[in-house]
């Protein structure tokens, strides 16, 4: 068998000797395709990795959490007296996002590394101690040191030993630059370190690890009336935040998945049908058919191995390329703190092995079973009747799938059931395109009918369509998703906006607590001037916040709320109803269950009290649940809370009277904060933070533009005879178009258009159903006509490109082809 | 009607040198009617791309319809085969989408010369009016190749090359095929060069040429 059989290996192989162009779109799609789908499994590992680490060193896996019952962050004398009082396991954790005097944004985090359960003196040879082996000494005694993530370093331009600036003139301690990851993109320091530089002294909140019950009770007699403990909520809240953006990502990273598996489809279709007489040679030569088959099965491994090892060498630029992006939109939406350093390991090969053999043997099947049941049928019956057919079950199949998702949309109200609706729109969209492509050529025909050069660009469509197919629906697939995703973060700009210009309306926003009103009243470059309060409080087992607002401030207005009760603002104004009246944010609508004129009850200082529900606000990106309460009504009921400071709103714009005035009444930078500065640095984010989507968009673009190139080369070089017949009885480039490649842009036309209603479903789908079930608040859906049209026009441009690339061969080479023709 | 004067041709192909023409001199007088016999792969169908301007010359000059075709540019060549010849092959290569109609009419189209009426007296002559609104996939072989006449004489080309037209068909089928195609060419005043391996289908031409290492002999 071996001689023979290396043999029908070799000839089976030789097919791509002498069409390397097919085995290049054979081992581009699983490339690309696995690349992709790996670089976004690495990027998914690598935050989840990011996630245990954080869980592992610095608290988050703490069972419990100490707070202050009335004011934000503990004081250390508390901490202190916790410690003395034999709560040993308590460990302070002190959290901090500061700007440095050069304008960037660093994170800190800080705790006692001696009172850390895993203390690094304790235990030298813990392998998951991040401490081991470290000079952690230094921390710990002036001039302390900071330990800065390499990354970090790089981004914010700081070396080993480089004391960090903040704007106020303070120094941080020297920076340690550190390899290592654990404490992902945050800063560490020691916690004295940390209260001596940052000048304060209040802790973010004490972790601490599973207390019995004794301990408990302890607790409660001990430190009840001023400290709370409470279960900390907030690591699984964030995991199951995130899980929808990881979610997300995994989709995008399939979807570029299946389109590079239709690349492959493509060329695997052909170099089979193109062999068919290899193999009958074959079988004459009298190797039997399961060598064939093996010989099949070996170059399909090897063409899997192949692109499975391109392609996670692919994915590690790209996901080094996309990690810092996630990283930026894991703090800025969620607040967590993500490495943006990608890991990689062994599993995600196999796994893209899996995907690359799984994709490949998918290909195969079809033109298999193609060849091996029914040639003779398939050769007089032609493709066109066969497609023709396949379109109609296919259009079925889609119709239904339509019906079934506006049939689930009321009832989806899980993660998975909205990706599901998502996905049954995408491909209800793939699966109609073949029928109205047909029916686009019947009426053309029928309706152009009187030109023969119409009528033959209209009949030209059905002999491309069962070969441009599958490359028309990998189109539509990322166009769909494009217009999907790219309307999402549109209207989401556009809603963040609005509401940031609102929000931060006043020019400045000044954290000075000692500054008082009197001292405010009289200025003649204000024109207004509004202090918020907050309190923090439980509901529905997630932090939320009640907010004291002035009535008149203009950041909280009517026209702010949605969905209210009749002349709600004038009620929640005057307050006169007997359960006190409050604005809620949509988080407490959708997440909460609550409904306009529920009751819900919150702890106030005065002990629990029952509010009603008279209206909602947009909230974006909060993880919490607000309220809002009048400033009067608010100071009864919450007469400890804290101040905000003052917004503050400057006649006629005149910034430079108001700095001006301000330093007259000692206000200083540090405690100025321009909203304008921070209008513009939120939007700075919000694009960074969705740089990873557009990224994907663009990339599986290019890979559907890939495979619409693909086909057309093999397209052509199937009817390579047919156009030389053309060229040889004297037809001209423009009839060549007008034949050849006036269908292929119809098409694409055609794609664009089922697109458009598709993508905007996509989008409604996005922002009303996954945005609301994975976040709480919706957004009113904004299109954007100009996007859209230059996503339609650079398509275009791709696929004309894709034609006249393809094209080009088919001016040469046309006696050659005649050959063909002639008999041979 | 064309003129091949001391032509060379020749392929290599690893190593091994093929002489399709040697020193090789042919000449067609307007309105004749010749078959081109040979054995496989002695160069017939090299020889029929060379008159059509698809393939080139190692060295001598060919003239059709007074235009010599090594000094002029890709874009006449290409004129002249859409306005003034007519190809005919083997396989008779018509247009599955386009139906019998547009596919005879296909090459008048393209030179710009149709006419309806004379399109149907063709067709009527050629026995296929009957047909005009069937599909390629819906005929017979004969009648393909007939509607493949139709496309290559339709324009009323000088010119008409057909590369074993008859290959493919039966012999009653081949000998009225021939028929029609002497026929028509006649009535539109078109010479006529059939390769053929089949005598029987050359007895229906007025000569005959013999292709053998790169000579042509007229035959018996
Ligand atoms: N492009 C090419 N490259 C190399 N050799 C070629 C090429 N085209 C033709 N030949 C060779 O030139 C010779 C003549 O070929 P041609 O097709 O003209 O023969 P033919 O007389 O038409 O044969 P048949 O009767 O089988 O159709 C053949 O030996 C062929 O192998
Ligand atoms: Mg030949």
């Amino acid at each position: 068998m071996t001689r023979r059989f290396i043999i029908a290996l070799a000839t089976t192989l030789s097919f791509y000797r002498s069409n390397k162009l097919q085995g290049l779109f054979v081992l581009l799609g699983l490339v690309l395709g696995c690349g992709l789908y790996t670089a976004v499994a690495q990027i998914n590992a690598s935050a989840r990795a990011s996630y245990a680490e954080a869980d592992k060193i610095l608290g988050a896996s703490s069972q419990l959490r100490i707070s202050d019952r009335q004011q934000t962050g503990v004081s250390v004398d508390d901490y202190i007296k916790l410690r003395r009082s034999g709560f040993s396991t308590v460990y302070p954790v002190l959290e901090a996002r500061l700007p440095t005097s050069e304008g960037a944004l660093i994170s800190f985090i800080a705790t006692d590394l001696l009172a850390l359960p895993i203390a690094p003196a304790a235990q030298e040879t813990d392998v998951e101690n991040p401490f081991r082996g470290s000079d952690w000494s230094r921390l710990t005694q002036p001039p302390y040191e900071m330990w800065v993530p390499a990354q970090i370093a790089k981004k914010i331009g700081v070396r080993d030993g480089d004391r960090v600036e903040l704007p106020d003139g303070t120094r941080l301690p020297p920076a340690s630059i550190r390899s290592q990851t654990q404490q992902n993109d945050r800063v560490f320091m020691d916690i004295g370190a940390a209260l001596n530089v940052l000048g304060t002294d209040r802790l973010s909140y004490l972790a601490v690890g599973e207390l019995d019950d004794n301990q408990q009770t302890l607790f409660q007699e001990q430190f009840g009336d001023r400290l709370a403990l409470s279960r900390n909520t907030e690591a699984f809240d964030l995991s199951q935040l995130t899980q929808s953006l990881h979610t997300n990502l995994t989709a995008l990273g399939l979807l570029s998945f299946i389109v590079g598996v239709f690349i492959v489809f493509n060329a695997v279709n052909f170099s089979l049908s193109a062999r068919t007489k290899v193999f009958r040679v074959l079988d004459e030569l009298g190797v039997p058919a399961p060598e064939v088959g093996l010989a099949i099965l070996i170059e399909t491994l090897i063409w899997s191995l192949t692109g499975a090892l391109l392609g996670t060498l692919l994915a590690q630029p790209v996901s080094t390329a996309l990690m810092p992006a996630v990283a930026s939109t894991m703090q800025n939406i969620y607040g967590a703190h993500v490495s943006s350093v990608p890991l990689f390991n062994g599993e995600l090969f196999l796994k893209a092995l899996a995907l690359a053999s799984a994709g490949l043997a998918m290909t195969l099947m079809l033109p298999l079973m193609l060849i091996a049941s029914e040639p003779a049928a398939r050769a007089t019956l032609g493709p066109i009747q066969v497609g023709r057919s396949s379109s109609r079950a296919l259009a079925a199949v889609g119709t239904i799938m339509i019906l079934a998702a506006c049939a689930i949309y009321p009832f989806a109200s899980s993660l998975i059931q909205g990706f599901g609706l998502l996905a049954l729109i995408l491909f209800a969209g793939i699966a109609l395109l073949p029928a109205v492509i047909i029916s686009v050529a019947a009426f053309g025909k029928a309706a152009l009918g009187y030109s023969w050069l119409g009528r033959w660009a209209f009949a030209d469509i059905l002999s491309q369509l069962p070969h441009l197919r599958l490359a028309l629906m990998a189109l539509l697939l990322t166009l769909i998703a494009n217009i999907g995703v790219t309307s999402l973060v549109g209207s989401f700009r556009i809603a963040l906006t609005d509401w940031l210009e609102t929000r931060l309306s006043a020019d400045y926003y000044i954290s000075d607590k000692a500054l008082s009103s009197t001292d405010l009243i009289g200025q003649s470059w204000i024109s207004a001037a509004h202090q918020r309060k907050v309190a923090e409080v439980r509901f529905s087992g997630r932090k939320a916040e009640v907010i004291g607002i002035d009535v008149t401030a203009p950041d909280f207005q009517q026209g702010s709320v949605i969905d209210a009760e009749p002349n709600a603002f004038a009620r929640w104004i005057n307050s006169v109803d007997t359960e006190t009246p409050v604005f809620a944010n949509e988080q407490v609508r959708y997440l909460a269950g609550v409904q306009v004129g529920d009751a819900v009850n919150l702890m106030t200082n005065l002990g629990p009290h029952a509010f009603r529900v008279i209206g909602f606000f947009h909230d974006y990106g909060n993880t919490k649940y607000a309220f809002h309460l009048p400033k009067e009504r608010f100071d009864i009921l919450y007469p400890r809370a804290e101040v905000q400071g003052w917004g503050i709103w400057v006649t006629d714009k005149d910034i430079y009277k108001a700095e001006v005035g301000l330093n007259k009444l000692g206000v200083g930078p540090a405690d100025l904060i321009s909203q304008n500065d921070v209008l513009l640095l939120s939007m700075s984010i919000f694009d960074r933070t969705f740089a990873i989507t557009r990224a994907l968009n663009a990339l599986t673009l290019v890979v559907a533009g890939v495979a619409i190139f693909a086909s057309l080369l093999s397209l052509y070089q199937l009817r390579r005879p047919e156009y030389a017949l053309w060229r040889a009885i004297g037809m001209r480039w423009i009839e060549f178009f007008c034949v050849a490649g006036s269908p292929v842009i119809l098409m694409t036309g055609v794609v664009m258009i089922i697109s458009l209603p598709m993508g905007v479903a996509l989008a409604w789908l996005l922002i009303n159903k996954i945005n609301v079930i994975s976040f709480g608040w919706t957004m009113p859906m904004v299109l954007s006509a100009s996007s859209i049209a230059f996503l339609f026009c650079l398509v275009l441009c791709l696929v004309f490109m894709a034609f006249l690339l393809a094209s080009l061969g088919q001016r040469t080479a046309v006696s050659s082809a005649l050959k063909q023709l002639a008999g041979e | 009607m064309f003129q091949l004067q001391n032509i060379d041709k020749a392929f290599r192909d690893r190593g091994e040198v093929i002489h399709v023409a040697r020193n090789l001199t042919w000449e067609l007088a307007s309105g004749a009617k010749t078959a081109l016999m040979g054995e496989s792969g002695a160069g017939k169908t090299t020889i029929m791309n060379i008159i059509a301007g698809l393939d080139s010359v190692d060295k001598g000059t060919v003239t059709v319809n007074g235009i010599k075709l090594s000094s002029v540019s890709n874009r006449e060549v290409s004129d002249y085969r859409r306005n003034h010849l007519g190809l005919i092959f083997q396989k008779f290569h018509l247009v599955p989408t386009l139906d019998v109609w547009d596919n005879a009419a296909l090459q008048a189209r393209l030179a710009g010369c149709f006419d309806a009426e004379a399109a149907e007296s063709l067709l009527n002559r050629l026995e296929i009016q009957h047909l005009i609104n069937h599909y390629p996939s819906q005929l017979s072989g004969g009648q393909q190749q007939r509607v493949a006449i139709a496309r290559a004489l339709m324009h009323r080309p000088k010119l008409v090359l057909a590369d074993e037209p008859t290959g493919n068909l039966d012999e009653a089928t081949s000998d009225k095929v021939i028929e029609l195609l002497v026929d028509t060419a006649t009535s539109v005043g078109s010479s006529l060069v059939v390769v053929t391996h089949s005598h029987k289908v050359a007895s229906h031409l007025n000569e005959c040429w013999h292709l053998a290492s790169g000579t042509l002999t007229p035959s018996a």
